[in-house]
Parts: structure tokens; sequence; C-alpha cells
């Protein structure tokens, strides 16, 4: 084991001590204990390495990111790729534990959450949508046993409805839909959760054009309806437009450039590169994860 | 009732008779341009020897029929089956070791000391003759089948890692997101168990009722320790694959119910 790994391992012990008192806490926990002036997400100095192999020195993803998000605003990260979107991302729903520094959610530090309850209150879209073996019905209620939730047929035909799909897709095989109404079924998989902030990452990019704007319509929609807080991940001008919100320009795991949509600053002179991507230009390679 | 004097003891002169039957797979490798005439000629000396030194090496233990004598064979024969095991992973996973020699050892000692101690009801259980070859088959069998297992584990891991991420930001724990994963592995460690048991004795005889019967025993002894045989290479099989299975599964998450991506 290298020397990174077995500091993780440390710090994991401790936390697991955090997640024991959260689990026996678990329902008292699932009460919205926030601040509504509190802002959604508060970054401050996220840095990631991943443990290089056997005798490889670790590898930097993040270094030194901090930015905030206020509660029912949108933040749309955009860079090129390999430039650590995704891994901010999953920083804020802690499915990577960061080297360094602190993500606070609701104001609190997500370490004080059980990682479980942190993510059904944060949902994450993932680029490629993940079907589970069933039918679409089968994919919307799935969750571990014992954790509430309102999954009756009427709540599936709303959520259903708010994403632009029909009810009747319910008892669809969900390996048989299109990629759109797949990735539309992760984002009402997602909304069944009643999460207070959606990350979304990349939600478009493995689509076809006509399904990308269907996809792009339905979350800007829901934005306007639900007053969700968002953080994407996109290279669609168009949804970073209809979002609104903050632009964070990240280049090899650091913030290059930060831009206000909307307020006062919105008319502020844009920076060149954010510029140049909502003008419609493609980013310097399309992102892989990271 | 069995008669020991009807066994033919080998010559070296009949013995050198067996390896003309090399020089017929040389022959193939020669003419269909196989190039496996150099590692033939190794495997055959690396037989001999090997053999004949775990001849020598039973031979003494059998005489000497001290319980340490035989802790110590069974040390090393888990020793050489768990570096086995290890090397047929696709990708090094750290800590590998330590978890096949577990897996191994638990499996193989559980299901050794209810045959020797239960079953055949073998005493002393030390009585090398019964201990070192039943051992043996069990071992063989847990590294197998946990070799199979691990490797399914590993590739399943790699390939459905994004599953396994949909299913952890939905609130699943770690354990609940991979159990589809370790499912898939153990099936495809048991179902060669499973497949045999369906046509033994059918296609082939196996191998400790073939040198019973060689050995003078009636068959229908030999039938009996076969299916003790069976059932006890199951149970090893399951036993060996689900304990090494769950304890790697474990290695690639974390207590915050996190997949350690980076070690896939």
């Amino acid at each position: 084991m290298s020397g990174s790994c077995r500091r993780c391992v440390r710090k994991f012990g401790g936390m697991t001590i955090l997640h024991k008192e959260a689990r026996v806490r678990r329902d008292r926990v699932a009460a919205p204990d926030y601040d509504e002036n509190d802002p959604i997400f508060e970054v401050d100095h996220l840095s990631l390495d991943y443990p290089g192999g056997r005798g490889h020195p670790a590898v930097e993803i993040l270094n030194d990111v901090s930015f905030r998000v206020e509660r029912g605003h949108a933040l749309t990260l955009v860079g090129p790729s390999g430039s650590g979107k995704s891994s901010v991302l999953r920083c804020l729903n802690r499915l990577v534990e960061p080297t360094s520094g602190t993500v606070r959610f609701s104001g609190h530090d997500t370490r004080s959450f059980d990682p479980r309850e942190l993510r059904r209150r944060v949902a994450l879209v993932m680029q490629t949508p993940v079907m589970f073996e069933g039918t679409v019905r089968d994919n919307l209620c799935i969750r571990p046993l014992g954790v509430p939730g309102d999954f009756s047929e009427k709540r599936l035909a709303t959520t259903l409805d708010e994403v632009g799909l029909e009810s009747k897709l319910l008892d669809r095989e969900a390996a048989t839909l299109s990629g759109g109404e797949k990735q539309r079924v992760t984002i009402a998989r997602a909304l069944l959760r009643d999460p207070q902030a959606l990350l979304l990452d990349e939600p478009t990019s493995a689509l076809d054009p006509p399904n990308a704007l269907l996809v792009v319509e339905t979350i800007s929609r829901l934005r306007a309806a639900r007053t969700l807080s968002i953080v994407a991940v996109t290279h669609q001008p168009d949804l970073v437009r209809r979002l609104g919100g903050g632009l964070l320009y990240l280049m090899k795991g650091r913030v290059e450039a930060f831009q206000s949509l909307d307020g006062s600053d919105a008319g502020a002179a844009l920076d060149a590169r954010l510029q140049a991507f909502l003008a419609g230009e493609k980013m310097a390679g399309r992102s892989g994860r990271t | 009732m069995s008669s020991t004097a009807s066994i033919i003891d080998l010559s070296v002169w009949q013995l050198a008779m067996a390896l003309v039957l090399v020089a017929a797979i040389i022959v193939v490798s020669v003419r269909q341009s196989l190039g496996l005439e150099r590692d033939l000629a190794i495997g055959t000396v690396r037989a001999i020897v090997q053999l004949y030194a775990v001849g020598l090496i039973l031979a003494a233990v059998f005489a000497a029929a001290r319980w340490y004598w035989i802790l110590l064979i069974l040390g090393v024969m888990t020793g050489v089956a768990t570096q086995a095991a290890v090397s047929r992973l696709g990708k090094p996973l750290p800590g590998a070791a330590w978890i096949a020699a577990i897996a191994l050892t638990v499996s193989t000692a559980a299901t050794l000391a209810y045959v020797i101690g239960v079953v055949v009801q073998v005493r002393p259980w030390y009585e090398p003759q019964y201990i070192i070859p039943i051992a043996g088959m069990i071992l063989g069998n847990s590294m197998t089948s946990a070799a199979l297992a691990g490797d399914r584990l590993q590739s399943d891991l790699r390939a459905r890692s994004d599953e396994i991420e949909a299913r952890l930001a939905l609130g699943f724990s770690g354990r609940e997101a991979v159990q589809p994963m370790v499912r898939a592995s153990l099936r495809a460690a048991m179902i060669p168990t499973v497949n045999g048991m369906m046509t033994v004795g059918l296609v082939q005889l196996p191998g400790m009722m073939t040198g019973q019967i060689l050995a003078g025993s009636s068959p229908l002894v030999a039938i009996r320790y076969q299916m003790v045989v069976v059932f006890m290479q199951g149970a090893a099989t399951a036993l060996g694959s689900l304990l090494f299975v769950r304890l790697a599964a474990g290695r690639y998450l974390t207590p915050a119910h996190q997949l350690r991506r980076y070690m896939l």
C-alpha cells in the first residue's frame, strides 16, 4: 500500500465514527435543518489527488478550487477535457473524498452527513444514463431497503410528466428506451427523491441533437418550476444560458475564471474564453470523466 | 479386503517407456509448427523433478507422522495456492495476498476439519494418508474458484463502475452497490463445480476414484469416497470464492461508501 493510501485509511477511519453516528440519527437528519440564508454549496480550497500506482507520484486532479452556489441558483462548470469538472461534482455529493479543503452543504461540512443521506439530498445525473434491469417503474422506484419516500403511481406519473415523458412508459423495459428517454428517466429518478440540489454531469453529451435539446428543455423547465439548486457540467451553451447563475472555467484542476450570468454583473465584460464558449465555439476537446 | 499385492510397481525402465508419450507431443509440435518444444522439454523435466521431490518429502512425512510436520506441509501448500490465486488477477490489488491467504486458509480449514473429523472420522486427525491428499483437493478447488471469482469481480467492477456509482448516488451503501457484481462473480466461480457434479463419473472417472481403484480398492468403496470429495469440493469452492470476493470487493470501497475508481 502506498503512503498516500495509508493516509486515506486513517482519515476514513475518523469518518467511520461520524458515519455511524449519522446512521443512528438517520430519521432525524432527514428533516431540513438548514438556514435559508446558507448557500447550498460552499467549497473552500478544495484539492483532490489520486494515489499513483506503485512507485508513481500522486496524480493531481483539483487544486485549490473555491466557489459558492446560493440556494436556488445554478452554477455551470466548463473547461477542456481532463480539467476536473466531473471531479468537482463528485466532491459535492462525496462520491470522491477531497484530499484537502472543505465542502459545505447547507452550511454543514459534507463529512458530517451520512454519505447516503447526503446523496439523497444532492442528486447526481450522469453523462451516460444508467438503467438497471427491469421496467421504467423498477428504475424509478429503486431505493435501499427502509428508505421512505412517495413512490405511488400518481407520483411516478406526475414526475414522468415533469420530465416530458408519458406515464404509459412505466411498464416498458428500461433497456428499450432511446438515449434521450433514458436520460430523462434518470432525471425523474433523481427528482423522486426530492433533492435540494441537482448535479448534472454532461447530461446531454451522449445524446443526438434532438434528444439533447429535449433534455435541455426539461432541465430549464425544472429549474424554473422547482427553484432547484443546480450544478452542471456541460458543453451546451444553450443550457448554460438557460440555467443562468454562475459560470466557472476550470483548467488543469484550477479555477481560471468566474462569471456571473445574471443580476447586475450580467452585462459586465465577459472573460474572452467564456465569451467564446457562449458564442458556441467548441472547447478544446470533449470532456471525458475526470 | 483390498489386496495391495495386485499393484504393479513401476520400474525406472517402465517410466522411461512413458517418456515416449512426450515424444509424441514433440512430434505434433514440430510438424504443426506450434513452437512448444522448449516449454514441453522444461515442463517434462519439471514434472519429473517436482513429483520426485514431493514423493521424497511425503515418504518422509508419512514415516514420521507427526502433527507439526503435517501442519508445516499444509502451510506450504496454502502459501503456494495463495500465490497462484493472486497471480491470476488481471490487475494487482493491494493486499490481495492477505485476502487470498485468509480466504483459502479459512475455507480449507473449515471443510477439512469437517471431512476429517466428522465424515471420514480419521484418528488421529493428522494421519498423513488421509489429510494430505484431501487437503490438496480442497485447496486446489478453493484456489481455482477464488482466482476465477476474483478475476471476474475485477473486470465486472471495471466494466460496471458507472452502474456502481449510480447506485451510490441514489443512496445505496457500498456493499449494496457492488452486490450485483459480487453475485455474478460467485456464480462464475461456482458454475464449473456445479456442472462437474452433473457429469461426474459419466465422462471420466475422477482422479481420486481412479487412484483408489488402481490401488486395489473396490469401486464401491471408491465411489463413496468420491461422493465425499464432490461435496467437499463444492463446499470449498463456495466458501473460498465467497470469502475472497467479499474481502476483495471491500478493498474497492471506502467506509464513506465511495468506489475507489483509481484502483480499477
